[in-house]
């Protein structure tokens, strides 16, 4: 390669871009506070729980310990007894040790949130993008435009609740039909903000650069646009993922989730529930707090991205600033 | 939709004429009476560019400079399809570019380029220098060695070295940044590049720089350049000719030294004047329009310059305003101008 290093490149590179890159870096990867480490901490157990979480209690029973019980394990002759040794969150009423129920839940509660946030992404995001990109330009294909984003309307403006309880209801009761059920919930979502960020990248001047050298709308779209366009929708992900775990736990508590004995913390809640007025608050308050800490974490985890976003372009837009300004 | 390929018919104005064009005498790009405007509502219609002629030579430089609003960069867009043209033509090496459908206007693609006003947003964030180039030079379709030969040959051109063509735009300064543009372009080898505003956002160095890079580029590559600019420094520098635009049309077009030295349009005149010089004591614009820029949303027919001219009179009102040759009128020759009163002009009663 037979490229020119003059000192002034060199100089004026060493001078300003090697610095602003690291600064970036820097501000992207820095190094976690206390919360940031508590927050990603708690997404690491989770994540944990998910794998392992059904095995610890047998493998506790394996290894001799009183306190280790399947997750679908009853206790004959023990239902609704206090948290103790021998059951750390006491059991439900009937005689299913709490403790071990909600280490093996977070794995069906996660599974649902990461297959229903990921299959919203993967259908949500190409068509915002798409309506996006062909919006306000020829006849046919603002038609198209409209049409997806009015269907889109027409999804969110569903009772969302009520939407999947009938979902459930018509298709009958299973983990595939949640799946559904919230994949359709929250694909509005990630299309609208993957539509707003096209409508803003399509008009950037590398955009023009790009058509100008001749790509076709395809390449021009997946390759330039689209990795522009969908920081918004990845600082979303663990928020949506926070609010499905909810929304599953909240049809699970009106029976129209995950079916029974399966380990789901709506569905745990639910059980416990009729046993809080009778003083038993064990089965119930004990998913609950779980079911609050993992929608705290993942909310934490998705301001803590987004902080770090507008961080990165904010020093961007002020380098780009910088470099436009350069006469001072 | 057919696609015209012969000659361009002689040309009907002073602007078109080949002998007009220089540095060589042949003909890369003409444009014929080429209109863009945006609808604004039913009964309202924005005009951006409102009939233009215009040629470029082969190597040539041409200057476009007019105040912000004029239609100079929309001028540029058009001319390359970036925008679609309302009516005109527009020819590029024998053939109607203008009229031809996408599929064929993409085999001509590469041949025209752009390089834009603001060069930090301008380069996909996303991609370092070299990946650019490498997605630039895909399209031409060329072997894998070709291909890197000739980022290895544009990157030694702009004076980009390894490191910075490995490195984000982010990590550029703004020249850096502009030189990699540059390169983007020049990798398709173009026949013309419209530079619009290309240096306007660098500092005094950097404009400098990148002038010295585009003569020699222009040197070396014989690439044809329109320079989009309000700076009317940097346009003298480097063009070979220069068109004034004003309200979407061009209102004199002549080789750079009569439009500066002898300029006869009002407006060309009132541009000039408005240049500021580094001295205290030089004063104010001492030929200056009156009045504010009237809106080109639906303009009347007549001078577009009417209400602000301090020549006019009021057959001007209803003049059609039309490139006439200034050498018709005893003037200097290769020189055109849109006004009725040219010849009071060049007689010195206007």
């Amino acid at each position: 390669m037979t490229t020119t290093d003059t000192p002034e490149t060199v100089d004026s590179f060493a001078a300003s871009g090697d610095g602003r890159i690291h600064g970036l870096r820097r501000m992207l990867f820095r190094k976690p506070g206390l919360t940031t480490a508590a927050v990603y901490g708690g997404v690491g157990i989770i994540l944990l729980l998910t794998v392992i979480g059904p095995s610890i209690g047998p493998w506790l029973a394996d290894a001799g310990c009183a306190c280790g019980w399947g997750s679908e394990q009853i206790d004959s002759g023990h239902a609704l007894e206090g948290p103790s040794g021998t059951h750390f969150f006491g059991t439900d009423r009937s005689g299913q040790d709490v403790f071990s129920r909600v280490l093996a839940a977070p794995r069906i509660n996660l599974v649902i949130a990461l297959a229903a946030t990921a299959l919203s992404v993967v259908i949500g995001v190409p068509l915002g993008l798409l309506a996006g990109y062909i919006g306000g330009r020829a006849l046919a294909a603002t038609a198209t435009s409209e049409l997806i984003m009015r269907f889109m309307d027409v999804l969110q403006s569903f009772p969302l609740f009520v939407f999947a309880v009938v979902l459930v209801a018509v298709r009958g009761q299973s983990t595939e039909i949640v799946i559904i059920a919230l994949t359709i919930v929250n694909l509005p979502v990630f299309a609208r903000l993957a539509r707003a960020e096209m409508l803003t990248v399509r008009e950037q001047p590398y955009a023009d650069a790009a058509r100008i050298l001749g790509h076709g709308n395809f390449r021009l779209i997946f390759r330039h646009l689209a990795p522009n366009s969908v920081a918004s929708s990845v600082a979303t992900v663990p928020m949506v993922i926070g609010f499905v775990i909810l929304f599953t736990a909240s049809l699970s508590f009106v029976g129209a989730g995950v079916k029974p004995p399966t380990a789901e913390l709506g569905g745990m809640i639910r059980v416990g529930a009729n046993n809080m007025v009778t003083g038993e608050w064990w089965p119930s308050i004990f998913p609950g707090v779980a079911l609050g800490l993992m929608v705290l974490i993942f909310a934490f985890a998705a301001q803590d991205i987004a902080a770090r976003m507008r961080a990165v372009k904010r020093a961007e837009g002020l380098m780009s600033a910088e470099t436009s300004v350069e006469a001072g | 939709m057919t696609t015209d390929t012969q000659s361009p018919d002689a040309p009907a104005t002073p602007s078109t004429d080949a002998e007009s064009v220089s540095p060589g005498d042949d003909i890369l790009i003409d444009v014929r009476n080429l209109a863009k405007h945006f609808k604004i509502s039913r009964h309202e219609n924005l005009v951006a560019v409102g009939g233009v002629d215009l040629t470029i030579g082969r190597g040539e430089t041409v200057g476009l400079v007019g105040e912000s609003g004029s239609g100079k960069t929309t001028l540029g867009r058009v001319m390359l399809r970036l925008t679609e043209p309302t009516a005109g033509e527009i020819w590029y090496g024998g053939q109607r570019i203008s009229h031809m459908s996408t599929g064929e206007f993409r085999k001509i693609r590469p041949k025209l380029q752009m390089v834009f006003q603001d060069p930090s947003n301008s380069l996909n964030p996303r991609m370092t220098i070299r990946t650019a180039l490498r997605d630039a030079v895909r399209i031409l379709k060329l072997p894998r060695d070709e291909r890197e030969r000739r980022i290895a040959e544009v990157l030694d051109a702009v004076q980009v070295s390894d490191v910075l063509a490995d490195s984000h735009p982010e990590a550029l300064t703004g020249s850096q940044q502009q030189r990699c543009a540059v390169a983007r372009s020049l990798i398709m080898q173009p026949d013309l590049i419209v530079l619009d505003e290309a240096v306007s956002n660098l500092d005094v160095g950097g404009r400098l720089e990148i002038i010295e890079l585009l003569q020699d580029v222009q040197e070396r590559f014989g690439v044809s350049y329109l320079f989009i600019s309000h700076d009317l420094t940097a346009v003298r520098s480097i063009s070979h000719r220069v068109a004034v635009m004003y309200l979407g049309l061009v209102v004199e077009f002549a080789p750079t030294d009569t439009v500066f030295e002898n300029p006869v349009h009002p407006y060309t005149r009132s541009l000039l004047s408005a240049v500021l010089y580094p001295d205290p004591d030089a004063g104010l614009p001492e030929y200056a329009l009156s009045g504010e820029i009237p809106s080109p949303i639906n303009l009347p027919p007549g001078c577009n310059l009417y209400s602000r001219c301090p020549v006019r009179e009021p057959e001007c009102e209803r003049w059609e305003a039309e490139l006439l040759p200034v050498e018709r009128s005893g003037g200097i020759g290769n020189h055109g101008a849109a006004c009725r009163r040219l010849d009071d002009i060049l007689a010195g009663r206007a």
